[in-house]
């Protein structure tokens, strides 16, 4: 139960910059993603807290201690690591049982709280086996009982659930959300999938090269994204990017595109004036649209509508994602299954509006 | 076809390990047999088509404790025997125990230049004993520790510890760096996970360290004859001087010969059981 700060935190390996002037700050008992790219500089960030390597700049205050110089085994953290590192040579209750036997606990102590860790796990009956016995599942799991066998400050999940199979995954998902919520503590989770970020997290840190490029709710995250980098991360079908010019004629905002123009609504308008984005006439931006965002028809059903040229199909079951062409880009669709075009149809499209993100062409940040 | 084949393949395999028995394991039960055996008997053959008297001669003798007598009550080989013994023993104490935390050093430390130093290391093992025996014999003497146990065992870790360091260190190697942070992250200390978990992972490399190490010293005869001379003669001296030019005790030598190897074969099958290698297979995922 505690606090995790990080002040203008910064890892060099040589010349390379794993994490740059990080800071955010992990609230007590919240599940705060770290979700990114591999080599992004999620795992650095989690060994820095855990003290298995150096900070060399800033610092990082657990519980309101700068536990920079603090040896790992002092932290009072718990780790699990992408390989699980379950001890080859001990047993699943010699693995889970470790921690407890190195703070000296009673025997029957360590028993009891083994086997409460076991049956959370769902794990009981392979007490007595060895980790090259256990499928990966079963490792993973064991490797997360050898963390919350005790209590720690924080648990620090690398990636824990990345090399399952997918279906598995989604189920593990949903497990440690609830563990997270059932031990009510502070979870700090390293992830590239942003599906397991969006379901999983209170908060999301998004962090690309090593720079924190935006930290906030799943909700904020995805419909508000602070900039390209995370508005084309997120989504588990791509969002669309449009490169479109800002207009401003008498007071009114339009965005102009090769193919369409679209009126910005008052409030969108209202967003934009509000950031205070600095142009006199005209600005070049990127326009992102969610797949979902887009309403398709096979008829132009007002004058509004924007026309394509449906290209492919992917049928997903319920669902089915339609790729359109408009004039020289292809865009993604998700409409429902009912939905009766084939290829090489004429096709026309209404975008929700309140539901676009703009971007500043160059310094690729939000300007709403 | 497929199962003539097979079977042809089986013959020879068969043929093959059958020559590499006799090659190797003859002569040892030759060994066996004389070692018990009167000296007389020992030049025992079997008349010319007797074929059977081979077996009896090997196998079905009269056995006599005489050579074992001769070696240890008349003879000084207790002696030997015992300075075997404390050389090997000394010197694999040090030089193992040593090795791993040296080895710990060079595989996990941050030390500036370390690849140089782990070569330099090795290379100490690398040139042959006889090209060191001068200058060694100088030092010896120069520290008057020529001819004493303590001078031979301190020869013998000369040699046996860079191969420690150099064969532990491989192995540690191959243990991967998680498990010892996992072991910091559950709250232990560098000492504790050096303990719990490098040292089981490496037993099998820790078994085969201490049986090259005892096998270079136990069976060495350069060192002990020269550096070790009258006053710590080990097995390997005495029983080169049951040979003089006017008679060889083939008897004793045999005997001897025997004293000499049991012990290996014991430690070899004592150790056998950690040679157990893949330990660290299934720690990590996959």
């Amino acid at each position: 139960m505690a606090q995790v700060v990080f002040e203008n935190v910064t890892k060099k390996y040589g010349r390379l910059v794993a994490v740059k002037n990080l800071t955010f700050e992990c609230k007590d008992k919240e599940l705060v993603c770290l979700l990114g790219p591999s080599g992004a500089g999620k795992t650095s960030t989690l060994r820095m807290v855990g003290g298995l390597e150096e900070i060399n700049e800033g610092n990082i205050y657990i519980d309101g201690v700068c536990v920079n110089t603090l040896h790992p085994s002092k932290r009072d953290v718990a780790m699990v690591f992408e390989t699980y590192a379950l001890y080859p040579h001990k047993t699943v209750f010699e693995n889970i049982s470790y921690p407890l036997q190195l703070r000296k606990e009673d025997p029957a102590v360590i028993e009891k709280k083994v086997r409460k860790a076991l049956k959370i796990l769902d794990i009981e009956d392979l007490i007595d086996r060895y980790p090259k016995q256990l499928s990966g599942g079963q490792k993973q799991r064991v490797a997360v009982g050898r963390s919350i066998v005790r209590n720690p400050k924080v648990f620090l999940m690398d990636e824990p659930i990345a090399h399952l199979d997918a279906k598995l995954r989604a189920h593990m998902r949903g497990e440690l959300k609830h563990l997270q919520k059932e031990l009510d503590e502070t979870f700090l989770y390293a992830t590239h999938d942003q599906l397991e970020a969006l379901s999983m997290a209170d908060r999301i840190a998004v962090i690309d090269h090593g720079v924190l490029q935006q930290f906030d709710t799943a909700d904020m995250i995805y419909n508000h994204p602070a900039n390209v980098f995370v508005a084309g991360f997120i989504g588990d079908i791509p969002i669309n990017f449009f490169q479109c010019v800002l207009e401003s004629k008498g007071g009114e905002l339009h965005l102009k595109h090769e193919t369409f123009l679209l009126k910005l609504s008052k409030t969108i308008q209202k967003q934009i004036k509000k950031k205070g984005a600095q142009f006199t006439s005209t600005l070049p931006v990127i326009l992102g649209i969610r797949p979902e965002d887009i309403k398709l028809s096979l008829r132009r059903e007002n004058s509004e509508m924007i026309d394509g040229k449906l290209y492919l199909t992917e049928p997903l079951g319920a669902d089915v994602i339609i790729d359109v062409r408009v004039g020289s880009q292809l865009i993604k669709v998700l409409t429902d299954a009912s939905f009766k075009g084939k290829r090489d149809d004429r096709v026309f499209f209404d975008v929700n509006i309140e539901q676009i993100n703009l971007f500043d062409q160059q310094s690729k940040k939000s300007i709403m | 076809m497929n199962r003539d084949s097979i079977s042809v393949g089986k013959v020879i395999k068969i043929i093959i390990i059958a020559l590499f028995f006799l090659w190797t394991v003859v002569p040892i039960i030759f060994m066996v047999s004389s070692a018990f055996k009167e000296t007389g008997d020992i030049f025992e053959i079997p008349q010319p088509g007797d074929w059977k008297g081979i077996f009896r001669l090997l196998f079905f003798f009269k056995v006599s404790m005489a050579q074992f007598y001769k070696m240890f009550i008349e003879g000084k080989f207790f002696k030997y025997l015992l300075n075997s013994v404390i050389a090997t023993v000394c010197s694999v104490g040090i030089s193992v125990p040593l090795g791993l935390f040296a080895a710990y050093a060079m595989s996990r430390g941050r030390i500036p230049g370390k690849k140089h130093l782990y070569f330099w290391v090795i290379t100490t093992r690398m040139a042959p004993p006889v090209a060191v025996m001068v200058p060694l014999y100088v030092l010896w003497r120069t520290y008057g520790i020529l001819q004493t146990r303590i001078g031979l065992i301190l020869a013998y870790t000369t040699f046996n510890l860079p191969f420690s360091i150099w064969l532990l260190r491989g192995f540690m190697d191959s243990i991967p760096r998680e498990l010892e942070e996992a072991s910091y992250i559950d709250g232990g200390s560098r000492f504790r996970a050096f303990f719990d978990i490098v040292i089981p992972l490496i037993k099998p490399g820790l078994g085969t360290t201490v049986i090259l190490c005892s096998l270079f010293s136990w069976n060495d005869y350069l060192f002990a004859l020269i550096l070790g001379g009258r006053g710590s003669e080990t097995l390997p001296v005495g029983i080169s001087e049951l040979e003089s030019a006017t008679s060889i005790l083939y008897g004793q030598i045999m005997a001897g010969g025997l004293v000499m190897i049991v012990p290996m074969i014991v430690l070899g099958l004592i150790i056998k059981k950690y040679l157990v290698t893949g330990l660290t297979m299934g720690a990590m995922r996959g």
